[in-house]
């Protein structure tokens, strides 16, 4: 909402108009619980909101009315798109929190979270990577990283135990959208508290971390690790910004190739490089006549143990020609920052960037 | 009892029977005889309402066949079919329980008198001491009775046994045969057989049918029908037909390799032109039956 | 013994077990709750032995009502469901082998699950979509089948069984074709495909349950039918019954409480053919006296399966057509050879 007079007024109508801008956006960003930085109340506009914490503080929440759906209706879109909030880092989070999340439902939190079950590895490593893990109280079996959080109590693997997770009492647990669906529903109809998300992009996946900071209290750390994930990319733009797109094959799963709108593909983008599959979407079966037609410069697989990706792909007919293979221009990635949803996207993002441009990255 | 007036039925572009018209009283122990393929079974489907046919009519106790129910059918009418029960699980005296199945409601009860028919019925047949046995544990002959038992249980009026000694000794077959008919006499029922051995048919049967090609080929006493000339336009062959020493009835002696053919066509055995072979087929079959 | 007498004592028994399976089950899974407060949270429920005060949390009190509470009647019914089915394909088709899914309900019901979750539609009307599509389609198969295999106005019995095989390749090939093609929804299908009881509600019970109820009555009426058709459908014809009459009756009665358990909880295999054979082993080949008991034997399998399932490799759970598979096919193998031994009898 800005006023259309600002460039033709003079310096004072600007100050006045900035103050007006900032007030109104304080009404509006404080049922998400930003508070302004000198400290303030934020007592404007809809009025369920009760004390807000000082600036700064990071501990528990201040106590607010429980089960409250944000009363001003224009606040869902500010919390999950992040925006307003952001843009206050540092301060605390005010409950009642009201978000909408992946699935479109709205999650109302009456306090800080204190228990906090994860369904999928992404998630846990968010958690722990916005300092939250002393919340986390059970994970699925594949959360492994941090190490820490392979000694959480476990709740099944792709397909969750209802029962295990209610037993564990959370307050809070985070999903996903997409590979979670059932657990999602049936947990919300035995009232557990789901926020899934469904993040496709590396700036969805830095949004999300912002957002997990919201919900769990831990804006400034998820600031931090934004910041930081931000800055990787930045770095590593910059680097490769006028080298040559180098050709790359990606092969993830033996025999399967990515396409367009997945990770992957974004970041070998970022990192300089050209994903020769990109014609198609999503993850399909490589056609080894295709490969050898695009003739990739370098061709990247993850480490998984014992897969032997290199002589698979070595062993193929024909693909003695292609040049990533004269050349010698295999190379293993470690796999799990590059397919967990997570703060390591960008510890993958380098790596990849080493391996495609290693001129730029001694 | 039975009649049956231009019966015919067609089944993949020829006629399996052809206007078959022929009125049996109650009674009797008649027989049907034929060569292979003549359409004997097939009869025997029509008069019991499993087989539907194309034209005329069959009546039984002066209604269509059409007209009757299932259930009210099987109270007056009892097969004996040609396979011996399969090997079940059950025991006679359950099987043959369930020939009482036309009178009872679901739990087997509202019998009456059934019981105690189905006790002297097994007490006849010789399966008494055999009762509490799996069908499963007994030789073909011996299941073979206790389809016969199953049939007496039913208490029908008009029984139709299709070719029923096949499977048997020939110490079964006069055994069973000797059974039906103090069976059928006793009770004043009717009973219609399907024989292929034309020497026990003439025996026990009071009246004969003879089919050939799906048409009557000709009816009446077993003297009457059972005459060289019959013979050989029915069989294709030659035989030598004596009076039996005891009752007076033609039986037949076979003659090898004495035979006319007779341009049988459409028989499931229809021989490679010789009528030699029809002879050696009926006298072989005759010797396996021996040796059972 | 007069045949109410048997079928009472019999299932007498059944009951019996069937309750204390359903006492285990309540009493075991991934919460690990102690025995004592589970049974408090139960007892509590009923109007006039309940507690006073509850001492134990609403979460621990959604789990037992909830969560397995709900699963454990589904088992139930579900097994039902199956049992009653197989005893009636069993009767009908007279064939060993013989089991629910013999005419085509399996993997037609497949498709049209399989069909919803590639296309995303999965919620398309709210949870009852995927069961829905998977009802329908189950049924259009068989009835398919039915059309395939009539000439004459009869089914005869091996036609059956062969149209219904080529039905199961070809609707298997399909699903095949549809989690090849597909990408996030591969778990999807074959979750579903393998048969689990988790993630299910009340809901889920309410909708199968009167189709269980009023099935059991429509199979049981032709149980003395059955008998008769084991000794030949010329003979059971010839005794009063009506063959075709019974075959699409009974078939169509135990296609549609197939096709329901199946829609609720996937494919769950060897239940219709194992429980039928098993109580036939211990009470005899009388249908009167089996099917109410596969009814009831169904049950408990399924109890016992899906305990096993969701507390073996707590908080893993099996999928439970996996379970009853492993558990089935040996016990199948067994009879086989039981059988075997018996067939060697030379007939004279």
């Amino acid at each position: 909402m800005t006023t259309v007079k600002q460039r033709a007024k003079k310096f004072p109508a600007r100050i006045a108009a900035f103050l007006l801008l900032a007030m109104l956006l304080a009404a509006c960003g404080a049922g998400s619980g930003s508070g302004k930085d000198d400290g303030g109340q934020t007592t404007t506009g809809a009025g369920n909101r009760t004390n807000a914490e000082a600036p700064g503080e990071n501990a528990a929440s201040a106590t607010g009315e429980a089960g409250e759906s944000g009363a001003a209706s224009g606040e869902g879109e500010t919390a999950a798109s992040g925006g307003a909030a952001i843009a206050d880092a540092g301060q605390s989070t005010v409950y009642p929190l009201t978000v909408t999340d992946a699935t479109g439902t709205e999650i109302t939190l009456g306090k800080a979270p204190e228990r906090v079950v994860m369904l999928g590895p992404s998630d846990t490593e968010v958690v722990y990577a916005v300092g939250a893990g002393s919340l986390a109280v059970g994970a699925d079996a594949f959360s492994t990283y941090p190490p820490e959080a392979a000694e959480l109590p476990r709740i099944g693997d792709v397909n969750t135990n209802i029962e295990a997770v209610l037993a564990l009492n959370p307050d809070l647990v985070l999903a996903s959208a997409s590979m979670n669906a059932a657990a999602v529903d049936a947990l919300r109809q035995l009232g557990i508290v789901v926020y899934a998300s469904d993040p496709q992009t590396l700036e969805e996946t830095i949004a999300h971390i912002e957002q997990v900071g919201v919900l769990l209290n831990r804006r400034a750390e998820a600031a931090g690790v934004a910041a930081g994930m931000r800055e990787a990319v930045e770095e590593v733009t910059d680097k490769v910004k006028d080298a040559e797109p180098v050709s790359v094959y990606l092969e993830f799963s033996p025999g399967w190739t990515v396409g367009s709108g997945t990770f992957l593909d974004e970041l070998v983008t970022l990192a300089g490089g050209v994903n020769i599959s990109s014609d198609q979407t999503g993850w399909f079966e490589v056609d080894p006549e295709a490969v050898i037609a695009r003739n990739p410069a370098v061709i990247l697989y993850p480490d998984i143990e014992g897969v032997d990706f290199a002589s698979g792909i070595l062993s193929r007919p024909g693909w003695d020609r292609i040049d990533a293979v004269r050349n010698n221009r295999l190379h293993a990635v470690a796999n799990d920052p590059l397919v967990r949803v997570g703060p390591r996207l960008t510890d993958g993002l380098r790596e990849l960037a080493a391996a495609i441009h290693p001129d730029r990255f001694p | 009892m039975i009649e049956a007036s231009g019966l015919s039925i067609a089944a993949g572009g020829r006629r399996i029977l052809d206007n078959i018209t022929f009125r049996l009283e109650s009674g009797g122990l008649y027989g049907v005889i034929g060569p292979n393929g003549a359409g004997k079974s097939t009869l025997l489907a029509a008069i019991s309402g499993v087989r539907r046919f194309d034209e005329g009519s069959v009546r039984l106790f002066g209604r269509s066949v059409a007209s009757w129910t299932r259930r009210a059918l099987a109270r007056r009418l009892a097969v004996l079919q040609q396979e011996p029960l399969p090997r079940t699980a059950f025991t006679v005296r359950e099987v043959v329980l369930m020939g009482r199945y036309p009178y009872q409601n679901w739990f087997g009860g509202s019998d009456g008198e059934g019981e105690a028919l189905v006790e002297r019925v097994l007490e006849t047949l010789g399966l008494k001491e055999h009762a509490g046995r799996r069908l499963d544990t007994l030789s073909g002959g011996e299941r073979q009775r206790v389809a016969l038992a199953k049939a007496m249980a039913q208490d029908p009026e008009l029984l139709l046994l299709d070719e029923p000694t096949t499977y048997l000794d020939i110490g079964y077959q006069i055994h069973l045969l000797d059974l039906v008919r103090e069976w059928q006499r006793s009770g004043g029922r009717t009973v219609v057989a399907v024989l292929h051995d034309l020497n026990l048919a003439a025996q026990y049967c009071d009246r004969l049918l003879v089919l050939r090609e799906g048409r009557l080929a000709a009816e009446g006493p077993p003297a009457a029908v059972l005459t060289p000339e019959t013979i050989r336009r029915v069989f294709g062959v030659e035989p030598v037909v004596l009076p039996h020493p005891a009752s007076g009835v033609p039986q037949l002696l076979l003659q090898p390799g004495v035979a006319r053919a007779t341009g049988r066509n459409g028989g499931a055995t229809g021989g490679k032109g010789g009528a030699t072979d029809t002879t050696g087929q009926i006298a072989s079959q005759q010797a396996e039956m021996a040796t059972q | 013994m007069k045949l109410p007498l048997r079928i009472a004592t019999w299932s007498g028994a059944a009951l019996l077990l069937l309750a204390l399976s359903v006492v285990w089950s309540l009493s075991v899974g991934s919460a690990g709750m102690p025995v004592a407060r589970v049974w408090s949270i139960l007892m509590h429920q009923l109007p006039f032995i309940g507690s006073a005060e509850p001492d134990w949390t609403p979460m621990e009190e959604a789990i037992i009502m909830q969560v397995r509470l709900s699963r454990v009647v589904l088992a139930m019914l579900v097994g039902a469901c199956l049992g009653m089915a197989g005893a009636g394909f069993q009767g009908v088709l007279r064939n060993p082998l013989a089991d629910p899914f013999t005419l085509g309900v399996a993997s037609g019901s497949s498709v049209g699950a399989a069909l919803v979750m590639t296309l995303g539609l999965q919620t398309a009307i709210g949870m009852w979509t995927v069961p829905a599509a998977a009802f329908l389609s189950g049924l259009l198969t068989v009835l398919t089948v039915f059309l395939l295999a009539r000439s004459n106005g009869q089914m005869a019995v091996e036609t059956l069984i062969l149209s219904g095989i080529i039905m199961q390749a070809f609707l298997g090939a399909f699903v095949s074709l549809m989690i090849s093609m597909s990408e996030d929804e591969v778990n999807q299908i074959l979750y579903w495909v393998l048969g689990s009881l988790s993630k299910r509600t009340w809901d889920h019970a309410l909708l199968i349950l009167p189709l269980a109820i009023a099935g059991l009555p429509v199979i049981a009426a032709f149980a003395s039918a059955m008998n008769l058709m084991a000794l030949g459908e010329r003979h059971a014809a010839h005794l009063g019954v009506h063959v075709e009459r019974t075959k699409l009756i009974v078939l169509l009665a135990s296609t549609l409480v197939t096709a329901a358990a199946v829609s609720v909880s996937g494919v769950i295999g060897f239940v219709g053919l194992v429980v039928p054979h098993l109580i036939r082993l211990i009470v005899g080949p009388d249908y009167r006296l089996i099917v109410p008991l596969s009814v009831i034997g169904g049950g408990i399998y399924v109890v016992w399966a899906d305990t096993l399932a969701r507390t073996a490799l707590s908080p893993k759970e099996i999928p439970l057509g996996v379970l009853t598979a492993l558990v089935g096919a040996p016990f199948f193998a067994w009879l086989l050879k039981r059988r075997k031994a018996g067939l060697g009898r030379e007939d004279a």
